[in-house]
């Protein structure tokens, strides 16, 4: 076969093309770290990719979703916490009272103190979390309770996604903690009116109305902990689940850069050596030789 | 027989391999001429002289210059390239496409989708919190700004693809005129005698640049013409050429349809540069343009839904029409707003409406006014409620552009709302309007996890990652696809350099060649002028 320069020519500039578009790819996978670079070099990994991108973003937002939820949940159970303790305390009080041998003016002062536990009733049903009423219901901006012990929320059940197709109830409602079966206002109420009236018996038969009171907060209390603990596992599998997925997306996006670079430091010799050959190529021809 | 034959035979050969040295340097001097083929002068020897019983040399003559051409070569290269033009134009085209699409990326849809996906899922945590809420609109904006600048490029991307078809139509155009004048050229030559082998290259290069156009078939004319056919119309013959008209279509797609001057027949550009731009700009962008519409629409559709059946946070919101409405209803319709039930008649018009829907403001608690040729509602002054369109089966409050939606506008122009553009309050996150239920948002965040797309079979996720991940593949064959095309036509190419092409090594040897023999011819004069002096010296 004749042999023409614009043969030779074209080899080399094609040679030379090849050399350094394969060193830029390289080159790109090396700097980015990732080998997905575009859609055309291998459409099912950059595909893959986004998917495990979008499958991040949303695992990403539920953990925001469980910590938000935890949150609220915790200043929940804060707020149930103080309530179990101020019928407890009413509960030693009205003991206290309903004891025959203590005298009009201790019970004078007990219901002076009663009447305290009552409004710190008052306060936590009202109480706050983040500028959210915690016991309204879907009513979290207006008070929950008037003075009176009304109820100004509603039935409304706050609930949040916290993973793929699970939700959590991260509220009670203060219709369920201070009014639904025993009204633990009214209770209050009933037990300062005996003690001021220095009325012994009537204190002794509120007890079993304390006690059934103080159980309705135990048993909403124990629920709120076992939702938190849910909640919790959730956040737990959240977590491992973020490794796994960053562990699969990098074995699918990133690239072997050690690998890379040997194979960069290879093309740069094959490159260098056709550089080299062509330059002795051209140096040669019968004009050399002509005189 | 004489001494003055020497010197004839001394002159003529001086000729011949002046010729021969002005082949050579011509050669070289078009070592780097696109569409050159390599002369060659082919000498022969003269008639004889008789003499008595012998007969004598009487030195060379020029016979011919050639060039050297193989048209099977030629003819198997020009359809190759012209398979390699379309394979590279089908490559840019995806490579554009995906460009315009930047994916994988965090500029993408792809993320813009989940960026949004996740604000609705956020502002479920705290419907009342004005911030989340903000998040939320600059992302929908951001989402359907993303989609429409796509859409845009796409288009843009289309029109540019229809100006290469316009400016390759005036190429073919040109070249059909300057082919028909080059055949005129040779002919002429032809008919005198010569062998115009520069005009036949020139005009088999300009071949070659039309082959890459359109897909051309030739014929050779005894007369050294070569006739041009595109599709079985004669692009080039002996009586002239045939034109190809690009109109701008009368359906006003501003696009151009390409026809035949003085032909009835359809243009058939199948298989070269101009057919595949065809089929770029009106079936491949066409249909990633018709992919991404469907998935814009579907989502727009899916989170107007939900959010119209939703209430914003605040009862003293105004929510006015978005588009001036001077018509009438055509049929009789009912629709409920605050779930007060309300009937309206064919041929209601605006003012009509708006006294209907006033009639019901004591139950709904909704008044209704005319601003700016539409129908704006209010809260009522005495029972003032917060505005929700409870069902529009018959579209009534659609058609007054009254309806709460998030989005507004079609593929291309979506964009937020009037209602949500002008106030966050009206972002609708709830169903009862109560600051802490987020039972809309909750869905609308839900409509990830569903079947939204091609008849409830996939979500927007995977449907878009379907269509990427179809269009990556396809574009990364169309790449491969020109990358080997590119191989073939070298290798191609080689074959016809190999018989055409010039080296200069070769030329030089032959520059040397007919140097000496330039030499030999030159010392033959001298010595036939010495045997002459030699035989006038004996007459003196």
């Amino acid at each position: 076969m004749r042999i023409t320069n614009n043969m030779i020519n074209r080899d080399v500039v094609d040679d030379v093309h090849r050399h350094l578009n394969d060193m830029a790819i390289l080159r790109k996978e090396i700097s980015t770290g990732k080998r997905v670079q575009s859609l055309s070099r291998d459409a099912v990994a950059a595909t893959r990719s986004l998917a495990f991108a979008s499958a991040q973003s949303t695992l990403e937002q539920y953990k925001v979703n469980t910590e938000e939820s935890l949150a609220w949940m915790t200043a929940t159970s804060a707020g149930l916490a103080r309530v179990r303790e101020t019928m407890q305390d009413a509960k030693l009080q009205a003991q206290t009272g309903a004891t025959d041998t203590v005298s009009e003016d201790t019970r004078k002062s007990i219901a002076i103190n009663v009447h305290q536990l009552r409004n710190t009733l008052l306060e936590v049903g009202n109480s706050e979390w983040n500028g959210s009423r915690l016991f309204g219901g879907h009513k979290t901006s207006t008070p929950v309770f008037t003075s009176d012990g009304t109820y100004q929320g509603d039935s409304g059940t706050l609930q949040r996604d916290i993973a793929a197709n699970e939700t959590a109830v991260i509220n009670v409602t203060g219709q369920r903690v201070f009014l639904e079966g025993t009204n633990l206002f009214q209770t209050l109420t009933d037990l300062e009116t005996a003690l001021n009236a220095n009325d012994a018996p009537g204190v002794r038969s509120l007890l079993t109305q304390l006690d059934e009171g103080l159980n309705q907060v135990l048993t909403v209390e124990a629920e709120m902990g076992a939702e938190i603990n849910r909640v919790e596992n959730t956040q737990t599998r959240l977590d491992e689940l973020t490794v796994t997925l960053t562990e699969r997306r990098s074995a699918n996006d990133d690239a072997d850069v050690s690998k890379a670079a040997v194979e960069l430091t290879n093309l740069d010799n094959l490159y260098q050596s056709a550089l080299a050959a062509t330059a002795q190529l051209f140096n040669h021809s019968l004009l050399d030789f002509l005189k | 027989m004489s001494l003055l034959g020497t010197f004839e035979i001394g002159t003529r050969s001086l000729r011949a391999f002046q010729a021969a040295m002005q082949t050579v340097s011509h050669n070289l001097a078009n070592v780097n001429t696109p569409g050159y083929s390599r002369q060659r002068v082919t000498f022969e020897t003269d008639i004889p002289d008789q003499t008595g019983a012998f007969l004598l040399g009487r030195g060379i003559n020029l016979s011919n210059v050639e060039r050297l051409r193989d048209r099977f070569f030629e003819d198997q290269w020009r359809r190759e390239s012209s398979v390699k033009t379309s394979a590279d134009a089908t490559a840019e085209t995806y490579n554009q496409i995906e460009t315009i699409l930047q994916e994988p990326g965090d500029t993408g849809l792809n993320s813009q989708m989940d960026k949004f996906h996740t604000a609705w899922l956020e502002a479920a945590n705290s419907p009342n919190d004005a911030g989340l809420r903000a998040t939320l609109r600059v992302q929908g904006k951001t989402l359907v700004e993303r989609f429409n600048a796509t859409r845009h490029g796409l288009e843009t991307l289309r029109t540019d693809t229809d100006e290469k078809i316009r400016i390759a139509v005036v190429q073919v155009n040109s070249y059909a005129g300057q082919i028909n004048e080059l055949n005129r050229s040779i002919k002429q030559s032809m008919l005198q005698g010569f062998s115009p082998n520069d005009s036949m290259d020139k005009r088999d290069y300009l071949i070659g640049e039309l082959a890459k156009l359109v897909p051309v078939n030739t014929v050779e004319r005894q007369d050294g013409g070569v006739a041009v056919y595109v599709g079985g119309v004669p692009l080039v013959e002996e009586t002239g050429t045939s034109t190809v008209v690009a109109d701008f279509q009368s359906s006003g797609t501003g696009m151009v349809a390409l026809s035949w001057e003085n032909y009835d027949e359809p243009v058939d550009f199948d298989g070269g540069k101009i057919g595949t731009l065809l089929s770029n700009r009106d079936t491949l962008i066409p249909d990633v343009i018709n992919k991404l519409d469907a998935l814009a629409q579907a989502l727009v559709d899916g989170v107007n839904a939900l959010h119209r059946t939703g209430m914003g946070t605040d009862g003293t919101i105004e929510i006015k029409g978005s588009v001036p409405w001077v018509g009438a209803l055509e049929a009789n319709a009912t629709a409920e707003l605050n779930g007060v039930s309300i009937a309206f008649s064919a041929g209601d018009n605006l003012a009509t409406v708006v006294a209907k829907l006033n009639a019901a403001e004591a139950q709904t608690g909704v008044h209704a006014r005319v601003v700016d040729q539409r129908v704006s509602l209010v809260p009522s002054a005495t029972n003032p409620q917060t505005i929700r369109v409870s069902d529009d089966p018959d579209g009534v409050f659609q058609t007054l552009g009254v309806v709460n939606d998030f989005f507004q506008g079609e593929p291309g122009n979506f964009q937020l709302s009037d209602a949500v553009a002008s106030d966050l309050r009206h972002i609708a996150l709830s169903a009862t309007g109560a600051p802490g239920d987020n039972a809309i948002a909750r869905n609308i965040a839900a409509l990830w996890d569903q079947p939204m797309m091609e008849n409830s079979q996939k979500t927007f996720n995977v449907f878009h990652q379907e269509f990427l991940t179809d269009l990556g593949s396809r574009s990364q064959a169309a790449t491969s696809n020109a990358d080997n095309q590119g191989f073939l036509v070298t290798q191609i190419d080689n074959l016809r350099e190999s018989v055409s092409g010039i080296s200069t090594d070769e030329e030089l040897s032959n520059m040397i060649r007919y140097q000496r023999s330039y030499d030999a011819a030159a010392r033959t004069i001298r010595v036939a002028d010495e045997m002459m002096q030699t035989l006038l010296n004996l007459v003196q």
